[in-house]
């Protein structure tokens, strides 16, 4: 394969990776703590509109961000007051949020700007090259050539994953999904160690969404999430639950889904919708290798 | 000055009484045991004393006022609690488990914990193993003694422990107590959570005696005796007493002959386990939790297949598994988990009677079921069994656990079973309940039938049995006959032979050739 061509993958790979790792991160909050929030593909499409509303008014892609990262923590406040407060069904919690999720921003968005057919646009982010972004051959381009945000997200990823292995809020964190029983006796708060980590999970899926529409497509469109939330949570369990897992895998994934667009261009005369499903047949593929979901946090999922 | 002082503690559960206006004292440098049935009001109190439900009245801490509100501010003043359901998380490791109680910073500093951990336990005498092993791979004794290490690992001047012995085999218990008599000489007080009359002599300097959610007495240990403590901690009821039978001679009801159980590693989990059980007879086997007793209960239950070996059923192979073919062969079931396996929560009491293919067999023609003859059956249950409940419509929820447990025995007794598998048929009950279903499993005896009892409460087991067998680690080894030498059932549950010649560990049956 070309050089220039393998860059153009992998820049590719890293920029549809991005929305996943948010997602994905704020996922493994949530799971470490015990609880499962389906609701991040609702999450993701809300920050994308927040971000997209606000960027488009004020024309200012920082008060996107900024927007979209409130409106995240408030419903994650919101999904923990249902599923942790009052006690209800995270799978149902979750289902609510994303149908919620579609049909509040669709019916915004065109109560807005109306049903025009062409699509209204914001300035894109810059992207910042970093030094070595030139020098290094394919990494120097896909991962020191990027919007702040990309950059923000894989910072992230180490920070976690020092959090939790070294911190006391992590362990906290660890003990709660694994026997909340336990955590209480040490005086931990369970409902307020899981209220927290769903409000970061609802945080980091609106930077994903943001991500979305403020750094990559620069416009909004309806249901634009596109399954990306439900990828996510397969990506947190691919990952094995681990910061540097979900990396991996939401970069296979994001490798995949650029070679499928590779594909496409090629036209080679296979219909565009076979490659259109690589990425999830891929996922699929490696959710079945990883069947039995062994480390799972024993209280996953549990009221 | 006492180091911690009850005035006047209540605590109620949605408006139920569980701890009423009770007064407790105890001293730097004192065991104080606390004893009581279940349901008699200890773990609440405990975890009053350890903030962990919400109480009324006055705690007194060196003579000052404190209000307990979290188990983060008990552990501040220097309250430390070993749970009966122990506090660990499995998954993490033993020096997780360990870490919040050392650190207080927002970064965990493993190493430190580890020292910490390692030398505390080499003052204390606890033998730990490796820190760095998940909680979940150790043995019960091992978690037991990380959670004591837990409590400890801080200043504490008040430790807390809730039924410590449960689970442990009596050889572990002598290594609790070695652990615990010097700290109490070091100045620290401790409350010991117990039935077992036995420990609190042993053990306790003294005792306070809780009956429904009150304080009933107050002894030292010099001053009392078991009897005593035994009428204190039931009421006015007779110590229950062991009832002697001649020995059985009857037909073989039940005979395993080599039965193995081996898990898809390949692991035994049932090690050739032979045994015969002869009508007339109870056969016993103890062991601590987890040794097979659950597999050699789905089998003979027939949940699951032997992977090798045969079992007969007064005489006839039983092939693979079947619950039904089992039943028919004439056995009845008390599962250990009487609320899942041994009733349908939901429905009344009188549908729960007839929940039983050959009692419902009875109560069934072709024009369905004969609901009169069942609420008939149903309400002799009730009465025979002297089962507490508002009717027979009630719903199975409604009943206490050993009011639900005398519904399951009789029903299981309603089929006059040739053989009854009976496990763990007390556990959790109050001793009134306790001593109703004993009598009920020794009437089994009376018409023929054999009773194969599991349980991991060694008493139960030696206050029942004829014979006795000791599962460790799979392997059923011959624990003697009637009467028992306790020490040495004590020994092999612990997987020590005792140091006599012990039989073969084929069992025949008592008084045999």
């Amino acid at each position: 394969m070309e050089l220039e061509l393998f860059t153009a993958l992998c820049t590719a790979a890293v920029a549809m990776a991005v929305p996943l790792l948010f997602a994905g991160l704020g996922e493994l909050l949530a799971e470490k703590s015990g609880v499962i929030n389906i609701g991040l593909e609702g999450m993701i499409l809300l920050g994308a509109f927040a971000a997209f509303a606000v960027a488009h008014a004020t024309g200012s892609n920082a008060a996107g961000l900024a927007a979209a990262l409130a409106l995240g923590g408030v419903w994650g406040l919101g999904f923990a007051y249902f599923a942790v407060v009052r006690g209800a069904n995270q799978i149902v919690v979750g289902t609510a949020v994303n149908l919620f999720a579609t049909g509040l921003t669709g019916v915004l968005y065109r109560s807005i700007y109306g049903v025009t057919g062409t699509a209204m646009t914001i300035e894109p982010s810059p992207t910042i090259a970093l030094p070595g972004a030139r020098s290094i051959p394919i990494l120097g381009q896909a991962l020191l050539n990027q919007t702040p945000l990309t950059y923000v997200c894989l910072a992230t990823i180490p920070l976690m994953a020092l959090f939790l292995a070294r911190t006391r809020a992590g362990l906290e964190l660890k003990m709660v999904g694994e026997n909340p029983n336990a955590a209480a006796t040490h005086g931990i708060n369970v409902a307020r160690t899981r209220t927290s980590a769903l409000v970061a999970c609802g945080i980091f899926c609106a930077a994903g969404g943001a991500y979305l529409t403020l750094d990559y497509t620069h416009t909004f469109v309806e249901g634009m999430s596109s399954g990306r939330g439900f990828i996510a949570l397969a990506i947190v369990i691919v990952g094995r639950r681990r910061p540097a897992g979900v990396l991996v895998a939401a970069l296979l994934f994001g490798f995949v889904t650029a070679l499928q667009f590779h594909f496409q261009a090629l036209a080679l005369g296979i219909p565009f919708q076979f490659f259109l499903v690589l990425p999830y047949v891929a996922t699929l593929a490696l959710l079945a290798l990883n069947a039995g979901d062994t480390n799972a946090p024993a209280a996953l999922g549990k009221n | 000055m006492p180091l911690l002082s009850l005035r006047a503690v209540s605590v109620s559960y949605d408006d139920v009484s569980a701890l009423r206006s009770t007064d407790l004292d105890i001293e730097a440098g004192e065991i104080r045991a606390v004893l009581g049935e279940n349901g008699a009001g200890k773990s609440t109190l405990m975890n009053a004393i350890y903030g962990m439900v919400a109480a009324k009245g006055e705690f007194l801490w060196d003579g000052r006022r404190v209000a307990i509100d979290n188990p983060a501010e008990a552990r501040n003043l220097g309250i430390g609690m070993v749970h009966q359901e122990f506090a660990l998380v499995e998954a993490l490791t033993v020096t997780e488990n360990l870490a919040l109680a050392v650190e207080d910073g927002t970064f965990v500093d493993y190493d430190r914990v580890r020292q910490t951990a390692r030398r505390r336990a080499d003052e204390l005498g606890l033998d730990i193993g490796d820190v760095d092993l998940e909680v979940g791979e150790l043995p019960v004794g091992s978690r037991q003694r990380i959670e004591i290490l837990k409590a400890l690992l801080t200043e504490v001047r008040l430790l807390i422990l809730d039924e410590p012995t449960a689970v442990l085999t009596p050889s572990e218990i002598e290594q609790l107590f070695a652990v615990l008599r010097p700290l109490r000489d070091s100045g620290v007080a401790i409350l010991l959570i117990t039935h077992k009359l036995g420990e609190v002599m042993a053990l306790a300097d003294s005792v306070t005696v809780l009956r429904r959610g009150a304080v009933v007495a107050e002894r030292s240990i010099a001053d009392t005796s078991q009897d005593e403590l035994a009428r204190l901690m039931v009421g006015d009821m007779p110590p229950s007493q062991e009832v002697e039978r001649p020995p059985a001679r009857g037909t073989m009801m039940l005979e395993l002959t080599a039965v193995s159980l081996r898990d898809k590693p390949g692991r035994a989990r049932l090690d050739e386990i032979s045994l015969e059980v002869a009508a007339g007879e109870i056969f016993g086997i103890a062991g601590v939790d987890g040794n097979g007793q659950q597999e050699v209960y789905e089998i003979l239950t027939g949940h699951t297949a032997a992977t090798a070996g045969t079992w007969r059923l007064a005489g006839d192979i039983v092939h693979g598994a079947s619950v039904e073919a089992v039943s028919n062969h004439g056995v009845a079931v008390i599962p250990p988990e009487r609320r899942r396996d041994g009733a349908v929560l939901d429905m009344a009491v009188w549908e729960n009677a007839i929940l039983d293919g050959q009692i419902l067999a009875l109560h069934t023609s072709k024009k369905g079921l004969d609901q009169n003859r069942a609420q008939t059956f149903a309400a002799e249950l009730v009465d025979r069994y002297r089962i507490v409940c508002s009717s027979t419509e009630a719903t199975a929820d409604s009943l206490s656990g050993g009011n639900l447990q005398k519904l399951i025995v009789g029903r299981a007794m309603a089929r006059r079973p040739k053989l009854l598998v009976a496990f763990n048929p007390t556990r959790g009950l109050d001793l009134g309940a306790a001593r109703d279903v004993h009598q009920a499993i020794r009437g089994v005896t009376q018409w023929g039938g054999a009773v194969l009892l599991i349980s991991t409460d060694l008493d139960e087991v030696l206050a029942l049995s004829d014979r006795v067998g000791v599962l460790y680690r799979g392997q059923l080894t011959d624990g003697g006959s009637r009467p028992f030498a306790r020490t040495d059932v004590g020994l092999l549950m612990g997987g020590i032979r005792p140091a006599r010649d012990t039989p073969a560990p084929t069992l025949g049956t008592a008084g045999d050739g």
